[in-house]
């Protein structure tokens, strides 16, 4: 089980990018962890972990589609192929991850790193950073962009030149 | 592929608030535009980083089935290395800071007050808030502390009492009852000359501006303390003692002392007068024009899940009561909603569009353990939106939403740990005409605010106590109000300091 915290970022990231935060998310990483844990015997080690993990994440994602049917427009099986497919190549070290992320958090300038921080720490939505931050909502995605654009930029430096994030 | 637009999809997907065509666009771009693509995919392992270095981590995967026999370690080793691995992961920097806890000074709280009227140097301290060690100077009238430790005062004006710790008073001159439980023996109040240690009792005492003073024991003994000697007085005794320490016996006399039983008998009395004046007010105030909306909180059998309004030729309609329990408001018989879990709210609704707007509530607020607690939230967050609301660190707040511009108009800090669990007074101003926003505590201008734009004022839905109905999926951070409100009312108009003056006045739950 440790190969499959050493993905576990991977898999959650594929999860968030794919289902609205909340506690659904956190569900379907809890059924993915626990399918991986059952069909582990049919894993081959001499294939990649990552395309194999991600696979059945997104198959609980699918499952997750059709049973919450409230969900009416949801992404196609092609992109979401597509995201598996690029997600799966990602080189995620997690440590070494945490380390650009704590890096860029902290050069991030103030304004920004507390949209961040509201965001994710507070869980807030964006119209309630909108509200929080005294800006009118279009404004605050704008800020939210910019905030994650800066980051965005900083990790790409941060992690090994040449590879992908 | 515009950049921007990718990223407004995606902080809308994952709050669950896009449209089904916007999910269409957002798959169309993905598709078609491989740089859009590698931003989501680097967008979503930023996210998971974010979310695991800042958010809520998730947890570890139930392994509820034994994996067969591949693993060579079995399921101990396994188990063992999850949680190795838990810990490195989650871990440390994402471990909650704990924030220290809130403190404050205090010795007792003030629980009774008759007609109690204040010299003009004294504090005026409200009635169920904490007294910290300070001086008080009572004018006339009656109240009634109950120290921390136990011990409980009645004190009667004019009186001067300095609270010194959370079992010991000096009383300058005055007259007070004192009730030591067991718990607090030990109890002390002092004069000028005299010191007096309560050894589990009832006593009175009365100090005159002159230095002398009289000591009457009801119950119990106390340990009188002059000049260099100590003396033991049992029950039934009463002493005087002159500017100089001399002690002389006197005959005991309990109804010189007011009890306990008078006093609650009479503040009783007192607040049954208070409650009709405030009703007859109330019902002016449903007849003034100028008020839009105005809930009294009466009117309603316990049951009801309305809040009446007492404006029906007006638009607003009765309150729907969700989750909120009827409770005890100002005064005994007075009813109130109680807000207490976050799912609690009153929601009406208002088709008005106001130039200036008067908010004015009567709340006692329990606790301010959210980001944001509210008093009366329009839904959503745009042009012409009003956020009235208490901040986590104790401001009160009106938030404006014009047009592509909002701002934040915010009093100091008025809530503290000390004054909550009080009956609070709110009031707040919107005036167009004269270009400002007027926060009121208590009657009292707490502070002025320019404009920093015009827009027209629009309530819709509204909700008091909470805000908003999350949309499908979306997560929203709690923010109900921790407390009780009695009555709440909106004029479509500025109203003047003096008036806002007289409602607290006429409405306040004691002198």
């Amino acid at each position: 089980m440790r190969v499959y915290l050493e993905h576990q970022r991977r898999i959650y990231g594929l999860i968030l990018a794919l289902v609205p935060n909340g506690p659904d998310a956190d569900d379907i990483l809890q059924e993915t962890g626990a399918v991986l844990w059952q069909k582990f015997d049919e894993f081959d080690p001499a294939t990649n972990f990552a395309a194999w993990s991600l696979r059945i994440a997104r198959y609980q994602v699918m499952a997750y589609y059709t049973t919450k049917r409230r969900q009416k427009a949801r992404l196609s099986d092609e992109t979401l192929d597509a995201v598996v497919e690029r997600m799966a190549v990602r080189s995620p070290r997690e440590d070494v991850r945490a380390a650009a992320l704590d890096g860029c958090l902290e050069g991030l300038p103030e304004p920004d790193r507390q949209l961040i921080e509201l965001r994710y720490r507070g869980g807030a939505s964006v119209e309630e950073v909108a509200r929080q931050s005294g800006k009118t909502v279009v404004a605050a995605y704008k800020a939210l962009h910019r905030a994650h654009e800066r980051l965005l930029q900083c990790m790409r430096g941060k992690l090994a030149p040449g590879s992908a994030m | 592929m515009n950049s921007e637009e990718l990223d407004e999809l995606i902080e809308g997907f994952r709050d669950g608030t896009l449209e089904d065509a916007q999910v269409a666009r957002l798959d169309q771009l993905l598709a078609e535009h491989p740089e859009a693509l590698d931003r989501f995919v680097d967008r979503a392992m930023l996210q998971a980083d974010l979310q695991f270095k800042l958010g809520r981590p998730p947890a570890a995967p139930a392994m509820t089935r034994r994996p067969a026999k591949k693993s060579l370690f079995g399921v101990a080793a396994a188990a063992a290395a999850v949680l190795i691995g838990i810990v490195s992961l989650t871990g440390g920097p994402t471990a909650p800071e704990t924030a220290p806890a809130p403190s404050y000074e205090g010795c007792a709280v003030l629980t009774r007050a008759l007609d109690s009227t204040w010299d003009p140097t004294s504090p005026v301290p409200a009635l169920g808030s904490v007294l910290p060690k300070r001086r008080l100077s009572l004018a006339s009238g009656s109240i009634q502390m109950e120290f921390f430790s136990g011990a409980r005062v009645i004190l009667e004006g004019p009186a001067d009492f300095e609270l010194i710790s959370t079992n010991e008073g000096l009383c300058r001159h005055g007259k007070l009852r004192a009730f030591v439980p067991p718990q607090a023996q030990g109890f002390t109040v002092r004069t000028p000359t005299i010191t007096l240690v309560d050894r589990g009792t009832e006593f009175g005492l009365r100090a005159d501006r002159g230095g002398e003073s009289e000591v009457h024991v009801f119950q119990g003994r106390v340990e009188l303390r002059s000049g260099g000697s100590s003396e033991n007085l049992g029950v039934g005794r009463a002493v005087q003692i002159d500017a100089r320490g001399a002690v002389q016996e006197i005959e005991p006399d309990p109804e010189a002392f007011l009890t306990l039983t008078e006093l609650n008998l009479r503040s009783a009395e007192e607040a049954r007068g208070r409650f009709a004046r405030w009703g007859t007010a109330s019902d002016r105030l449903r007849h003034d024009p100028r008020v839009a909306v105005y809930y009294s909180f009466e009117d309603a059998p316990s049951w009801s899940r309305e809040l009446r309004c007492q404006r029906p030729e007006r638009s607003p309609v009765d309150g729907a009561i969700i989750g909120a329990r009827w409770t005890e408001g100002r005064w005994s018989g007075k009813k109130a909603l109680e807000f207490k879990c976050p799912g609690d709210r009153v929601r009406f609704q208002d088709a008005g569009e106001y130039e200036s707007l008067t908010l004015m509530t009567w709340v006692r607020v329990d606790g301010i353990e959210r980001p944001f607690n509210g008093l009366m939230m329009t839904d959503g967050w745009v042009s012409g939106s009003v956020h009235w609301q208490i901040t986590q660190n104790g401001k009160l707040k009106l938030g404006i939403h014009g047009d592509k511009i909002a701002h934040d108009y915010d009093t100091d800090v008025v809530f503290q740990p000390a004054n909550l669990g009080r009956w609070i007074h709110l009031c707040t101003v919107y005036d167009r005409a004269a270009r400002e926003v007027v926060h009121y505590i208590d009657g009292r201008v707490s502070c002025r605010l320019p404009l920093k734009f015009d827009t027209v004022l629009r309530l819709g839905n509204v909700e008091l106590g909470n805000w908003g109905v999350p949309l499908q999926g979306n997560v929203y951070a709690v923010r109900h109000l921790n407390g009780r409100m009695d009555e709440f009312a909106v004029f479509g108009m500025a109203l003047p300091e003096r008036e806002i003056r007289e409602l607290y006045d006429i409405g306040a739950p004691a002198p």
